[in-house]
């Protein structure tokens, strides 16, 4: 809200300097967002938490500014000449729904000469950012801003059977507002109703066929207290947020609703020629008493990190109009004036006292007391452990959108209907919960490739959401990993390196032996331990083809405890020995290998080192360069030793599958 | 020893010292090889005793025939040596053709991105401290996100959490506050946790706002627990963070599940505090929320709040990351680009 320094100090003549009372400000929870000098004034726009609607005022503001700088707090004198009302110019004011309008105060004002403002009056308003309307309407304005309670004026000639009834809304009843949007109501919305039908959306704007005009003669002054979460549902279901549905939602002050509305009708009869009537109207509950909180100064100490005596904290309470007494325990007991609606507990109070002995004066220590015992964060180890393969195999990571939209999910071959979808997005392409992480992968390869990047490697850790049965919405944490263009980077001291299948595959074979997993294919799913993924080829210019996995990793978070066992390593050398076999095509080579690792004891490792068909190869016959590797834990092998188990190998190989020996080289 | 002998022996021995002297001059291969003609070609002196061996008497052939083949091995030795010289040489000179200006081959090293790494300091700093890490769903329901956390319905905090919803029932969590709530649910005190994770909000994108972003929230649990404890631990998380010499404050503010409540904000390291473009003229930068835990929240999840006090803060991990790097739009760290993310 903006608050002009001229017209606070109407109420507060504290005479600090701008910047430094900002500041001041600033420290006690009321940031000045913004100070501007204009003319001979200074405008503060201040941020103003939900909770302190009592500073929602020049005077709301002008008391705390009295708090701060101990200069005294003077409110305007408020003098009503009233003549009783005659018999035509009665209004019957009929509360029907209390629970939604505790308190209505009204006063009528008549032989009202509805004209311009008298400068000051619209300068005060213009330089908080009011338009001046008329004189009338300025002033409801004026008191809302200088009070913090929001008025209405109706005018009283175009109230029907000169009744205000305050009542829920009939169901598809019609209001046409001041700003001429016609609504159709809810049974849920309060409204100020005439003899015939609503006149006002109570609390949040007045009906247009009640608006005062230059014709007016005589007003109603309502002044009300609204239940606020009401006209919090009211204001959002039209899509309305006004000066007084704004204040009216954050909680008035129920005390002095006929306070306001009498000074608007003294100033009426000052500005505009009024002549108020007598009675005002004051339906509903008229004493809010407060209850009494009590404060222990030990345990408010405790919760600050102060040492202050109880005496301290009752001076500084004093400072913001508390009340405080003493119990017989030494106790603060103590009373919050009426406008200072959130303070109701001991909490409150602690609050309270911090802000006014000063956040800035709360000694700074580190927290002592016990230090529970350190808990394992299985998912933060198993992001830290795969984030430490990935870079280190030359993957960059990147972090994209949670969502996705129809059109990128069709375009990558996914159904929509399985995305979830966003009630109320804001901005469009992110309407739905990404399914899965390739598609933005795509998107930011694209992105690169286009920028002239000649390779990208990249990788996200991150939630994908599918629908479940029964309306929950399910999560996965899933690893997305895509490869394109050149895997190495290029030299001309070497031949470039393409990415493809065999590197993105390789590169998940690395991850799962840190992970402590074996790696299983088949066909282009694969599993890494218990997590399952799938490969598939993207189309991403200007690279042709992108290689992508992606793992739903969630089961691997259990892995990351488990502990390893250490299996004794020998001593002995190992000999290696290659066998060139030539078998049929449709052989899997991952059969070949697991069968040469189970063919002998001795064999430790065994690679492919070379695949290739053609040339001297029969058709449908294919070559597979297999290298062994050989070690005993006990003793050096004899060559003896070793071709004997080569010989097994080989003989395994032919029953098995096959193969012959094409030639066979040795080390 | 017959006068042939002896002549042969001296000759010998002067032959030895020839060579030497001359191998002693050796510049070149070809001076080389022309010393190798001289001294052990067909031609030399060397092969001309060598064939004057034959017309001595019987016995004396033996120590004369020992001495030419000493000076021979001597001779060969020599060249070889030479020779190999000329060829490490050779290969020293062949090294220098290599420009060793021209670039290497640089290793394809990933990078991690900036909002990990600075998650990672943030964590660093906590876990120093005894907090252990906790995380939770990021579709979550009104209870954990909204209601445990003593937001009343229909009031206006709610606002700051403009909330991104699935249906009546499920929310995008606007914080990871609701992790906090499940921790207090299922563990006792005392807790020093940090959670973090990716949050939302329904905001529309621009440089300082987008609908998605990550959170740290903190939260620490114990019998005796005080804001200065919360002011002294960011205090030193400030300092550990942007660096030594980094001031904080603490401002009064609100939130409805901490009381008293207070932003904080750091010293603008642009502007040492003056103030500056960056700071928005201020001199401060606001780097989290924090304050001490509500009582209702302590009900909410079954702790006493006459037994038990805490504190809790929470911070925008991009936020964090674009005062420490000085990035000046959020977008950045969601399109991806590698010339932004390999500056990390
Ligand atoms: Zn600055």
């Amino acid at each position: 809200m903006k608050y002009s320094l001229k017209w606070l100090r109407d109420y507060c003549p504290a005479t600090v300097p701008a910047d430094r009372l900002a500041e001041q400000l600033t420290m006690v929870g009321l940031e000045v967002e913004l100070l501007s000098r204009v003319d001979d004034d200074v405008i503060f726009d201040v941020d103003v938490v939900p909770v302190r609607s009592d500073c929602l005022s020049m005077i709301g503001l002008a008391r705390e500014i009295s708090s701060l700088t101990l200069a005294p707090l003077t409110l305007p004198p408020v003098y009503i000449k009233e003549v009783n009302i005659p018999k035509e110019l009665s209004v019957e004011v009929d509360l029907v729904d209390q629970d939604l309008c505790p308190r209505y105060s009204a006063r009528i004002v008549t032989n009202l000469d509805v004209g311009t403002s008298l400068p000051w009056l619209a300068q005060r308003l213009e330089a908080v950012g009011v338009r001046s309307l008329n004189n009338v309407v300025d002033i409801t304005n004026f008191v809302n801003l200088e009070m913090g309670q929001p008025l209405h004026a109706f005018d009283l000639a175009k109230l029907r059977g000169r009744k205000l009834v305050i009542r829920r809304a009939g169901a598809g009843e019609k209001l046409v507002l001041i700003n001429d949007e016609e609504l159709t109501l809810s049974s849920e919305d309060l409204v100020i109703a005439d003899a015939e039908g609503p006149v006002a959306l109570a609390g949040v704007m007045g009906g247009r066929d009640s608006e005062v005009s230059s014709s007016t003669q005589a007003v109603v002054i309502e002044s009300a207290y609204f239940d606020p979460a009401n006209v919090r549902r009211t204001a959002r279901r039209y899509g309305l947020s006004t000066e007084s549905s704004y204040r009216f939602e954050r909680g008035t002050d129920p005390t002095a609703t006929l306070e306001a509305a009498n000074r608007a009708a003294a100033l009426l009869a000052e500005l505009a020629g009024g002549t108020v009537l007598a009675p005002p109207a004051d339906k509903g509950q008229t004493e809010w008493p407060r209850p009494a909180v009590v404060l222990r100064p030990a345990r408010a100490n405790m919760l600050m990190g102060t040492s202050l005596t109880g005496e301290d904290m009752a001076v500084l309470l004093r400072r913001l109009y508390f009340d405080v007494g003493l119990d017989r325990m030494e106790n603060l007991v103590i009373s919050a004036p009426p406008y200072r609606r959130d303070v109701n507990s001991e909490i409150d109070v602690v609050e309270e006292i911090a802000r006014a002995y000063g956040y800035d004066n709360v000694e700074a220590t580190l927290p002592g007391g016990r230090l529970p015992p350190p808990a394992r964060a299985p998912r933060e180890e198993l992001e830290r452990k795969m984030r430490e393969v990935l870079t280190a195999a030359g993957f960059t990571e990147v972090y994209t959108p949670t969502f996705t939209n129809p059109e990128q999910l069709a375009a990558c071959g996914l159904d929509p209907c399985e995305a979830v979808a966003v009630a109320n997005p804001t901005v469009s392409q992110f309407s739905h919960l990404r399914v899965a992480l390739w598609p933005n992968l795509a998107d930011v390869a694209m992105r690169n490739g286009r920028l002239g990047a000649p390779s990208v490697l990249i990788f996200e850790i991150g939630n994908v959401f599918t629908a479940d049965k029964g309306g929950t919405v399910a999560e996965h944490l899933h690893l997305g990993l895509l490869a394109a263009g050149e895997a190495e980077p290029r030299h001309w001291s070497r031949r470039p390196g393409e990415a493809n299948f065999f590197f993105v595959k390789g590169t998940l074979e690395a991850l799962g032996r840190v992970l402590g997993a074996s790696t299983e294919w088949e066909g282009t799913n694969f599993r890494v331990g218990p997590a399952t993924g799938a490969y598939r080829q993207a189309a991403v210019e200007p690279f042709g083809a992108a290689h992508v996995t992606e793992l739903d990793v969630s089961p691997l978070r259990a892995l990351t405890a488990t502990a390893r066992r250490y299996r004794p390593i020998s001593r002995f050398p190992s000999v290696v020995r290659d066998l060139a076999l030539v078998l049929d095509e449709d052989k899997a080579g991952a059969d070949i290998v697991a069968a040469i690792r189970e063919s002998n004891d001795l064999v430790r490792d065994v690679a492919v080192f070379d695949v290739f068909a053609g040339e001297s190869i029969p058709a449908r016959r294919k070559s597979l360069g297999v290298r062994i590797r050989y070690q005993a834990d006990d003793r050096t092998l004899t060559d003896e030793e070793v071709n004997d188990a080569r010989e097994e190998t080989i003989k395994m190989l032919a029953a098995k599958f096959g193969a012959t020996l094409r030639s066979q080289h040795q080390n | 020893m017959t006068d042939e002998t002896r002549k042969l022996l001296a000759e010998t021995t002067a032959l030895k010292k020839a060579a030497g002297e001359a191998a002693a001059s050796v510049a070149d291969e070809k001076e080389l090889e022309r010393w190798r003609v001289k001294f052990l070609g067909r031609k030399s002196a060397l092969s001309r005793l060598s064939k004057s061996l034959s017309s001595l008497p019987e016995a004396e052939k033996p120590a004369a025939g020992r001495a030419l083949n000493e000076l021979r091995a001597e001779l060969e030795g020599r060249y070889g040596r030479i020779q190999r010289q000329f060829a490490e040489k050779k290969a020293e000179a062949g090294k220098g053709r290599i420009d060793y200006t021209l670039p290497g081959i640089t290793p394809a090293i990933g990078s991690l991105h900036p909002i990990t790494k600075t998650y990672y300091e943030i964590a660093a700093f906590f876990t120093a401290l005894g907090f252990s890490i906790a995380d939770g769903p990021e579709v979550e329901d009104e209870f954990h996100n909204f209601g445990a956390l003593n937001f009343p319905p229909d009031h206006p905090s709610r606002d700051a959490q403009d909330t991104l919803y699935i249906n009546d029932e499920w929310l995008l969590r606007t914080h990871t506050s609701p992790v906090q709530v499940r921790v207090m649910l299922s563990q006792e005190p005392p807790l020093r946790v940090i959670v973090p994770g990716r949050c939302y909000r329904a905001d529309a994108v621009d440089a300082s706002h987008y609908p998605v972003f990550h959170q740290v929230e903190g939260l620490l649990v114990d019998d005796n627990v005080s804001l200065g404890d919360l002011k002294g631990t960011l205090a030193a998380f400030a300092e550990y963070v942007f660096g030594p010499g980094t001031k904080m404050r603490f401002r009064p503010h609100f939130f409805p599940f901490t009381e008293p409540s207070a932003e904080v904000d750091v010293s603008c390291a642009v502007c040492d505090g003056v103030g500056c473009p960056t700071c928005g003229g201020k001199g401060w930068l606001e780097i989290a929320g924090a304050g001490m835990v509500h009582p209702s929240v302590f009900r909410n999840v079954g702790y006493d709040p006459e037994r038990w006090v805490g504190y809790a803060f929470g911070m925008g991990v991009e936020r964090i990351a674009m005062l420490k790097y000085g990035v000046n739009d959020i977008r950045l760290f969601y399109e991806n680009d590698f010339a932004f993310l390999q500056q990390f």
